[in-house]
């Protein structure tokens, strides 16, 4: 733990100086994004097609995933050693008895063709739940980042005492939270992905964008808060937009034409809805009544916008998948019905689709049928939760074999979602009608993680023993601009008491070897941020190595300070 | 026209100077600034409450971790503990002249009294960790027992001890044991959010027996709590 033997006291003096120069501070780079803004304003007349269409989208991993194991050392890796020596009943082995757990081989090539790199440094193996990850691997089509995590300056084990750290390391609320908005050293004020969008929007969604540029499924996250607050949050479920109450699915008890918002029935539930939409309609003097109407104006306009994506997507029909009714599903729901094993003609099969899956069923559908939506730039936000494997992870020992646990549960669900979300953005890509000028590389998906979990576990029991809090955790990223097989960053040495943990543990919690910023900035970059203005959308940037310079010593991690190796979008 | 803008033109220089002396000019009350705790400050009569945070700490004996030059966390977020009056009663200075949260160590010496149902421990821990959190602002900065016991017995920025670093519910490893011998699991779950469990009777967690203190959601993601995992 780091040393806080400082004795802070602060005068009233000291107070009044330090908030008016954070004020100073903060007011700046709102000053500065609303003034870039205008000037993106003004140029939105040059850009008004959704045919420029990019999306990009957070999978956010609540709880920590154990990323030691998400992505292992492989045969020959020079880590491979630490790893089964330290691991302990979280170690899973290369092959076992059977053969059917066995982690899936990898090979990164951009550290095979690295003359510098140490002798089987590209040799990685994915957990045994992700062999679709592998072929997603394989074909170029994903890559990892190894050991990012929240940072206030380029921090070692070395200087882990003597600079400044993250607030709250280890705690879940507050690393979430600094992941989402890249600046862990301030209050909370906004998300990255906010400030993409406070920056992006004019210029790329007005005036032909119907809904926010802000999408989320998961409820209301940190990372798309608006700084300048023009671009709010829209939360859409994994049945589509969330409609008002009592009125039926789709307002059918109320409207006769649910595409029509005046077609009220002539019963109590239309002269009801009628009545609310006509109260929701007055101006009010007073500015709360007035927005309280707005945000609920806005939501019946959008719920209307999202509706016709979703028909529109939904009239894409699988070739194969088809429902109790003997009806062919939609495309996209029966490809991930099928990817995730459950027989489409069973009743309520999309209900025993998992969450993960179901809000990127959603996603895809808002891609699907982006020309009702008009955005030609979208952020989504998704996540699932459960990663918190304090206990039951699952591991392994010679006595008891492979045990099955938490985490092996959640790498299924995430093999399944991703596999069938990239095989729908790559169906879609060749689609003709809603296809369109859509291509394979208009998306990037990236993960984010509270934080990484201790590499050695905390229990000898393989069954019920599990792992902690810790730091720097492993990433990926897919689509098809990604420059995939390969993997990015730093991989740690695995010694659980050497210079890659945070001193006086022996636990294993590895230091960042490269911040979140570092990691998110060439997705900002991918979707139109000019290299002017990054800096704006990561302010702490400026203290950490040029992501997007090529070139970096993969045998000395202590470069990372003056290289990232963070060119891992093509084209930025 | 011309006058107004020479106005304006004033005050905005003054604000400028104004807060640029705030910030960087010297300071006419030195002895209440940010100050770095020397290892060698010896205890004097206090003049004033702030003064009484300056002269209460005094060096470490060797078995505690020195006094060496910490870091103000951020710039702009670093959480600052509260000015204390440490000559209240529930404050009472050892003989190694750290500064005792007695009230709460009292409290402590309760702690795996086989009297007491083991709930009981979960809330003294609890109270424990909440006293220290309204002193410095935040929770312990810990992911592991250990680091939880050394910010209880010292290791912050006050060096206060809120349990006797010879408890004997305290190990060999310093790490908080219960009453089965089993180290407590301390679980940041935010700021001012930590989960403390036992492992209970079998002394295996995650099993029916363990026990701990449901605390409700204070912020955060809360829309997704439960997916959250936490």
């Amino acid at each position: 733990m780091r040393n806080p033997n400082k004795k802070i006291e602060m005068s009233r003096r000291g107070f009044l100086a330090r908030s008016a120069c954070a004020s100073m501070g903060v007011g700046g780079v709102v000053n500065t994004l609303a003034h870039m803004r205008l000037m993106e304003g003004a140029l939105a007349n040059t850009v008004t097609s959704v045919g420029d269409y990019k999306a990009a989208i957070v999978l956010f991993h609540f709880g920590a995933t154990d990323s030691n194991n998400m992505l292992m050392p492989g045969s020959g890796h020079p880590a491979r050693s630490n790893y089964e020596n330290n691991r302990g009943v979280l170690a899973l082995p290369l092959s076992s008895p059977g053969g059917t757990n066995d982690p899936h081989a990898i090979v990164a090539d951009n550290l095979a063709a690295d003359s510098a790199a140490a002798a089987g440094a590209e040799n990685f193996a994915l957990h045994p739940e992700l062999g679709d990850l592998k072929t997603m691997f394989d074909d170029g089509e994903l890559a990892f980042t190894a050991n990012v995590g929240t940072l206030v300056v380029p921090t070692t084990a070395a200087t882990y005492n003597s600079v400044p750290l993250p607030p709250q390391l280890f705690s879940h609320s507050d690393q979430q939270n600094q992941w989402q908005s890249s600046i862990p050293d301030r209050p909370f004020q906004s998300g990255w992905s906010g400030r993409i969008a406070d920056l992006l929007n004019p210029a790329w969604n007005e005036p032909d964008g119907k809904i926010s540029m802000s999408v989320s499924l998961s409820g209301i996250n940190d990372n798309q808060v608006s700084l300048l607050g023009d671009v709010s949050q829209y939360s859409v479920t994994n049945n589509g937009a969330i409609s008002l109450n009592g009125y039926g699915t789709n307002y059918a008890n109320a409207l006769s034409d649910a595409s029509d918002p005046t077609s009220y029935e002539g019963n109590q539930n239309g002269r009801r809805l009628k009545a609310f939409q006509d109260i929701m309609n007055y101006t009010h003097d007073h500015l709360f009544e007035e927005n309280y109407n707005v945000v609920v104006r806005r939501a019946r306009q959008n719920e209307g916008f999202i509706g016709n994506a979703f028909s529109e997507a939904n009239s894409w029909l699988h070739p194969s998948a088809v429902d109790n009714n003997g009806n062919p599903w939609g495309f996209i729901e029966g490809t991930f019905i099928l990817q995730n094993g459950i027989n489409p003609a069973s009743a309520n099969a999309i209900n025993n689709v998992p969450s993960l899956s179901r809000q990127l069923i959603s996603i895809a559908k808002m891609i699907s049928g982006r020309n009702s939506l008009g955005n030609s730039r979208q952020l989504f936000f998704c996540s699932y939760g459960g990663h918190d494997t304090h206990q039951d992870q699952g591991g392994f020992s010679n006595g008891a074999g492979y045990v099955a646990g938490d985490l092996d549960d959640n790498m299924t669900t995430l093999n399944n979602a991703l596999k069938a979300f990239n095989d729908v953005m790559k169906a879609l890509a060749s689609e003709p009608t809603l296809g369109g000028d859509f291509n394979y590389n208009d998306f990037i998906l990236a993960s984010h993680s509270d934080f990484n979990r201790t590499f050695t576990p905390n229990g000898s029991n393989p069954g019920s023993s599990g792992s902690d809090h810790a730091w720097g955790t492993n990433v990926y990223m897919m689509g098809g601009d990604v420059r995939g097989k390969n993997v990015y960053g730093y991989y740690p040495n695995l010694n659980p008491t050497g210079n890659w943990t945070t001193p006086g543990s022996s636990r294993g919690r590895w230091v960042p070897t490269s911040a979140v910023e570092q990691f998110s900035a060439p997705i900002a970059k991918w979707l139109g941020i000019a290299d002017t203005e990054i800096g704006t959308i990561f302010p702490n940037l400026e203290r950490f190595a040029d992501p997007f310079t090529a070139g970096y010593d993969p045998t000395n991690f202590n470069s990372i300070l003056s290289n990232a190796n963070m060119d891992w979008i093509s084209g930025v | 026209m011309k006058k107004f803008i020479f106005i304006a033109l004033a005050l905005l220089i003054g604000v400028e100077v104004a807060i640029l002396t705030l910030r960087f000019g010297p300071s006419r009350d030195s002895d209440i600034e940010l100050t770095e705790v020397s290892g060698t400050e010896q205890t004097s009569a206090p003049r004033s409450s702030s003064e009484t945070v300056a002269s209460a700490v005094v060096a470490p004996p060797p078995n505690l971790p020195p006094a060496t030059k910490g870091v103000i966390r951020s710039e702009f977020f670093g959480v600052e503990p509260l000015a204390l009056d440490l000559r209240a009663p529930v404050f009472k200075k050892r003989e190694d002249g750290r500064i005792l949260k007695s009230d709460v160590a009292e409290q402590l010496n309760s702690l795996n009294d086989p009297e007491r149902e083991p709930v009981e421990d979960i809330q003294l821990l609890t109270s424990a960790v909440s006293s220290y959190r309204k002193i410095f602002r935040e929770n312990p900065v810990a992911g592991e027992n250990r680091e939880v016991v050394e910010a209880l017995t010292g290791n912050n920025p006050y060096q206060m001890m809120f349990i006797d670093p010879s408890h004997p519910a305290i190990n060999s490893s310093n790490e908080l044991m219960d009453r089965w011998k089993v180290p407590y699991r301390f679980h940041p779950v935010s700021r001012d959010q930590m989960e403390i469990r036992s492992a209970g009777v079998d002394r295996q967690f995650g099993t029916p027996d363990d026990v701990m203190i449901e605390e409700p959601v204070q912020f955060g993601n809360f829309e997704n709590f439960e997916e959250n995992g936490q």
